[in-house]
């Protein structure tokens, strides 16, 4: 008779990650069990929050175009982290599921990345793709 | 300001996780190793004051070693039972479905002397004790006559709170959550009969930790004012320990910040102790959170619902909700939402399920009935479990009122380009559609 698994504890600190690669589309996952760094996680079709009421909305009465390139914004805009524009102009906010990018900032990740799909009613809608670099 | 060290007094257990999708299970040292992780994380002096059965003795060595040389006094024994805890649903997205074996059996011998031992240690500043089968009154007899601030997670005990007594005189700090009998059978699930007979009496201050929908600080000194601390739910990969990770950084952070600040870190760095098992990630991440500014921390936005603000959240549960389907994925999700305190409401349950020769009246009856409900309702849970026409109508319906709609997609069934874009989030991950509903349910309370 066979066991498998579970012989040895495995969460001492320096315990080499698991043999996956790659990351998983699709924002934060349950799903990857940690082989690639939270941080370092490509973000696919994450929508962003509260675009109406945001600069880039206000100043032209529309969203971006599908391409449109953006950033993550490093300071907390009114307790949110807010996605803006190359020149700076926010377009919107990310979910707060996705709050943890604001201290993976501060160890020295940047994330940018593009509009990838837009829906202008019944309320303005812009979904990005984001990638890390550091 | 004094620097802390902390002292924790509990069982070490083993905590067997079983992931499911044929991952490998995972074996982590658990009990108040959890809490000493968070300590290590934030380089603070942990002394643990640890029972245990004997076999455990050297991997909890090698675990104290290996985390900051942390301070190992062997304070009990364990006799008839393992200390194995099994985790069926690591998430929490429902009940987390432990298994301790042979908890039963389990004798738990309290070495007296060697507690009095560890607490002659007069740089330990905070006492944070995880009662549970040991004997918790000569527990804290012993504890109560250092000068150091003691803080109890009651969790599992005591049930009776005169039990505090034993201290003799006030805990700094009595954390309990909301998802521990003590608080949903001795309480009721009531906070204000919490708060009426925990504070002043025997502690300076309660903490409630609340699931996804945060937490909640009473003072003594401030009675009928609470602090409210945002939860920072995300896909997670375990939930087992957080609640202690919170404690162990709000023991430590509080001295020196004030009590908004020091939650609001906690709350923060516990979130990032649920997205790893990896100990280096976890502690460069808490070394990071620990980095942000006080404004940064109190400001950042996230879940506030308090326990007893859930019930008036009805939840619409579109759904084949017929008795000739497998309702499994349905059932375990109304299990999840009344677990959190939710109110689940299934049109078909409670409205009749229609017969395969019903009137034209019948079904108009039916119909109007139903759609009342979705009226009555904050909030649409669909279930597709295939492509059942009413529950697809039913979500068209809610989105064009403007209610959240989250769809749970167990068997990945979800393609058609208008079920995948109109809803606020369609996911088969089941801890992801309950922090959802926590989220949108958060919103609909604060607009």
């Amino acid at each position: 008779m066979g066991t498998q698994g579970t012989n040895k504890f495995k969460d001492y600190p320096g315990t080499p990650r698991g043999g996956a690669s790659g990351a998983k589309a699709g924002g934060p996952s349950s799903e990857d069990p940690g082989d690639v760094p939270l941080c370092e996680r490509r973000l696919t079709g994450v929508p962003l929050e509260e675009v109406g009421r945001c600069d880039y909305f206000r100043a032209h009465s529309t969203i971006p175009a599908v391409g449109t390139p953006v950033v993550v914004r490093k300071k907390l805009v009114g307790g949110r982290i807010g996605v803006e524009t190359t020149g700076g102009e926010l377009i919107g906010f990310l979910p707060t599921d996705y709050n943890y990018l604001l201290r993976c900032m501060k160890q020295g990740y940047s994330y940018a990345g593009q509009v990838t799909s837009i829906a202008a009613k019944p309320i303005p809608v812009v979904r990005v793709d984001l990638e890390s670099s550091k | 300001m004094s620097t802390p060290k902390v002292c924790l007094v509990g069982q070490v257990l083993v905590d067997v996780t079983f992931p499911g999708r044929g991952q490998e299970p995972k074996l982590r040292l658990g009990g108040i190793a959890h809490a000493a992780r968070a300590l290590w994380a934030m380089n603070c002096p942990c002394v643990m004051a640890y029972i245990a059965p004997e076999y455990l003795d050297g991997a909890v060595a090698k675990f104290a070693a290996a985390h900051g040389q942390a301070t190992v006094h062997k304070v009990g024994n364990v006799l008839g039972s393992p200390n194995v805890v099994t985790i069926g649903e690591p998430t929490e997205a429902g009940p987390q479905g432990y298994e301790f074996l042979l908890r039963e059996e389990q004798n738990c011998i309290l070495d007296v002397q060697t507690l009095t031992k560890a607490c002659h240690d007069d740089s330990i500043t905070d006492f944070l004790v995880f009662p549970g089968g040991f004997d918790l009154a000569a527990t804290l007899r012993e504890v109560g006559k250092t000068t150091a601030a003691v803080h109890v997670d009651a969790n599992f005990q005591p049930d009776d709170p005169s039990a505090f007594g034993d201290l003799g005189r006030r805990f700094a700090t009595v954390i309990l959550s909301t998802s521990s009998r003590v608080f949903l059978d001795r309480y009721e699930g009531k906070v204000a009969r919490l708060c009426e007979s925990v504070l002043g009496a025997h502690a300076e201050a309660l903490l409630l930790k609340e699931n996804r929908g945060g937490s909640r600080f009473f003072l003594a000194s401030q009675p009928g004012r609470a602090i409210q601390t945002p939860a920072h739910p995300r896909a997670v990969q375990h939930s087992v320990g957080v609640g202690d990770v919170f404690d162990a950084v709000y023991v430590v952070t509080r001295h020196g910040k004030d009590d908004r600040a020091s939650l609001a870190y906690s709350s923060a760095v516990a979130a990032e102790y649920a997205c790893t098992t990896y100990p280096d990630d976890f502690k460069g991440a808490a070394g990071a959170t620990l980095q942000f500014s006080i404004e940064e921390i109190t400001q950042l936005e996230g879940v506030s619902l308090p326990w007893e603000d859930r019930p008036s959240c009805q939840v619409y549960i579109a759904a084949p909700d017929f008795d000739y389907v497998d309702r499994q994925p349905i059932e375990e999700v109304v299990a999840c939402l009344k677990y959190h305190n939710f109110t689940p409401r299934r049109p078909v349950v409670e409205n009749g399920q229609m017969g395969v020769n019903a009137s034209p009246e019948r079904k108009q009856a039916l119909c109007d009935a139903d759609v009342k409900l979705i009226e009555d309702c904050q909030m649409m849970l669909a279930v597709l479990l295939f492509d059942d026409p009413g529950t697809l109508i039913e979500i068209g319906m809610a989105v064009q009122r403007g209610m959240p709609v989250v769809v749970y997609d167990p068997y990945h069934r979800a393609e058609n380009l208008m079920l995948t874009q109109l809803p606020n989030l369609v996911s088969s991950s089941l801890d992801e559609v309950i922090t959802a509903v926590f989220k949108y349910a958060a919103r609909k309370q604060t607009a």
